[in-house]
């Protein structure tokens, strides 16, 4: 089941409302296992894309000693985990942001006893809550009792890959190589760039997003199985943005929504939150994250200045204009037009999301594996859950 | 909640009782309840041709406790006023009351993660609240000396801290009487 139906059957009975889902993946404590497995492999892996999952399959390789490489479309690592540094006194997730689980998935993800370090977290447990029907702002406060997460403090997930993962392999990481073809018919794969370089490897993880791959940005030869190809073509993935406006003064709760309460938050999503909230900071930074059809109103604008004169116009009739008076600054992420990302995360599966991620991540030729957030079956859509199909997808590699 | 036990429409008049529950405030957080019940006051209004109507009001203090996984630890104190009326003799007694508490909330803020274990160090903030609430429910009598009881209950946190916020849920619970005058 995806987060997506266990939100929908949870608000059908009427029980736990959307934010059970967060309750119980706050409670458990082990939620990621690094695998831990003997090889005896000695070719070179090529692991294409900086994201969560390459980054997280960098890191288990380096671990085994193996000759690889990770090849970035982009001109830094991270993928959709993104960093606004010097917007205000804090940094700022523009791209994943949320700890779906007990922080200590962070220690998971290292799985390294030796390491000295830690990281602040927060209970992301907003306590004032409304939602704006009909430009009125109606208090539901009562959701904080429902609703709890985890955020990093004083950091970032861009950070904690910057601090603690990145520096392992920095030197193995090329940037600015959008890969458009790849040839996996001889007994080496070729990788080719968009500037013409050529990349050779024995065994190839694939970390692109689902959207990249259902848009065919990149040409296999010879074609993927017809199977895995109706796999990919089953995961949605739709449109995603974040903004986040720097105010004067605050004027808006914790979380609220546009529309109905419940149902906002149990269909597409879009939220406001305070970006600010329990960080150690003096702005007021109102954060927008919206994906599906609420964000393709947004990231079909032609510019991001379109983008925030709309948010503007949609806060002042809520808040009385208070939003265009106290605006200092701004910074848009529009995903959708990210060119080697191409929207939010997967989102729902057509079929049994079992069968459809085994098909993706069945290895084809044993040459070619494939990993991301959208093919973890227990952490589906999440950063730990794209650090874990990373690590699952390094295991078949090697073994 | 001992109140719903006082409900139990006979000549007699309950004096003590006792009650356990299961308390689940917000329909998801986890608790108990624990409380006794003193009848205040207790008459029996006759009626030609028709059953007598027993009407009663209980004085019910209370102390619970409940938390939200992960997140937050909550003792209540409260004391309930209950009103009830029914038909003597009658198994099920509709039961309203209204009350008024004090809650006192443990609710973890932020903490450090251990990069080499996973272990979690906690910070937690203590926060009080008051919580008026109105209650409608019912109960059953099975026994004598027993009955089972189900109410809803629905008012205000009221945050000395914090933003108020509504509180509602769900008791269910077993009353058993310790003492009764005849």
């Amino acid at each position: 089941m995806t987060r997506e139906e266990f939100i929908q059957k949870s608000m059908w009975m009427g029980i736990g409302l959307p934010f059970l889902t967060s309750v119980i993946a706050a409670c458990s404590k082990e939620v990621l296992e690094v695998p831990a497995f003997k090889t005896d492999f000695s070719g070179k892996v090529i692991v294409l894309g900086a994201g969560a999952s390459g980054l997280a399959a960098g890191y288990l390789l380096q671990r085994y000693g193996v000759d690889f490489q990770v090849i970035e479309a982009g001109e830094t690592f991270g993928g959709r985990v993104k960093r606004a540094q010097n917007f205000v006194d804090f940094p700022i997730d523009i791209g994943a942001e949320w700890i779906h689980a007990s922080p200590s998935v962070l220690s998971d993800i290292l799985d390294n006893p030796d390491l000295n370090a830690s990281i602040d977290f927060i209970h992301y447990n907003p306590q004032t809550f409304a939602a704006a029907e009909d430009g009125y702002l109606q208090p539901h406060n009562y959701a904080s009792n429902f609703y709890s997460e985890h955020k990093f403090k004083s950091t970032t997930w861009f950070g904690f890959f910057e601090r603690f993962i990145v520096p392992e392999f920095e030197n193995k990481i090329v940037y600015n190589q959008p890969i458009v073809e790849i040839n996996h018919s001889g007994d080496k794969v070729i990788l080719t760039s968009e500037d013409g370089t050529v990349y050779e490897a024995d065994k190839v993880i694939v970390t692109a997003p689902i959207k990249v791959l259902r848009d065919e940005v990149i040409a296999f030869t010879p074609h993927l199985p017809q199977a895995k190809l109706d796999a990919i073509e089953s995961i949605s993935m739709g449109d995603g943005l974040k903004v986040f406006i720097e105010f004067e003064e605050r004027f808006y709760p914790d979380l609220f929504v546009t529309g109905a309460f419940l149902s906002s938050l149990s269909g597409d999503d879009k939220i406001f939150y305070d970006a600010a909230f329990r960080k150690d900071s003096n702005a007021h930074v109102l954060g927008l994250f919206t994906i599906n059809k609420p964000a393709s109103a947004y990231t079909s604008l032609d510019s991001d200045q379109e983008i925030i004169d709309a948010i503007l116009e949609e806060l002042d009739q809520i808040f009385d204009g208070k939003a265009s008076k106290h605006y200092k600054q701004h910074v848009v992420q529009n995903w959708s037009k990210e060119p080697y990302v191409r929207g939010s995360y997967s989102y729902t599966f057509e079929n049994n999301q079992w069968d459809t991620v085994e098909a993706i991540t069945k290895p084809v030729e044993g040459k070619l594996f494939f990993a991301g957030e959208a093919l973890s079956i227990d952490n589906q859509a999440t950063v730990h859950g794209a650090c874990e199909s990373g690590y699952s997808a390094v295991e078949k590699v090697l073994t | 909640m001992s109140i719903w036990l006082s409900g139990e429409a006979t000549a007699q008049k309950d004096t003590v009782a006792v009650s356990f529950g299961y308390f689940a405030p917000y329909g998801v957080q986890v608790g108990g309840k624990t409380g006794l019940s003193f009848n205040l006051k207790s008459w029996t209004v006759e009626r030609e041709n028709r059953s007598n109507k027993i009407r009663k009001i209980d004085v019910s203090p209370q102390v619970g406790y409940f938390f939200f996984p992960g997140v937050q630890n909550n003792l209540l104190l409260n004391c309930d006023v209950a009103y009830s009326v029914a038909k003597s003799g009658a198994r099920v007694v509709p039961i309203a009351s209204i009350g008024l508490g004090y809650l006192l909330a443990r609710q973890r803020q932020e903490g450090t993660v251990n990069l080499a274990t996973g272990e979690l160090k906690q910070d937690v903030k203590t926060l009080h609240y008051f919580t008026p609430t109105v209650n409608a429910g019912f109960a059953v009598s099975t026994k004598r000396s027993m009955s089972y009881f189900m109410k809803a209950f629905y008012g205000r946190k009221i945050g000395f801290q914090q933003e108020d916020a509504s509180f509602f849920g769900l008791e269910l619970g077993l009353s058993v009487k310790l003492k009764r005058e005849n």
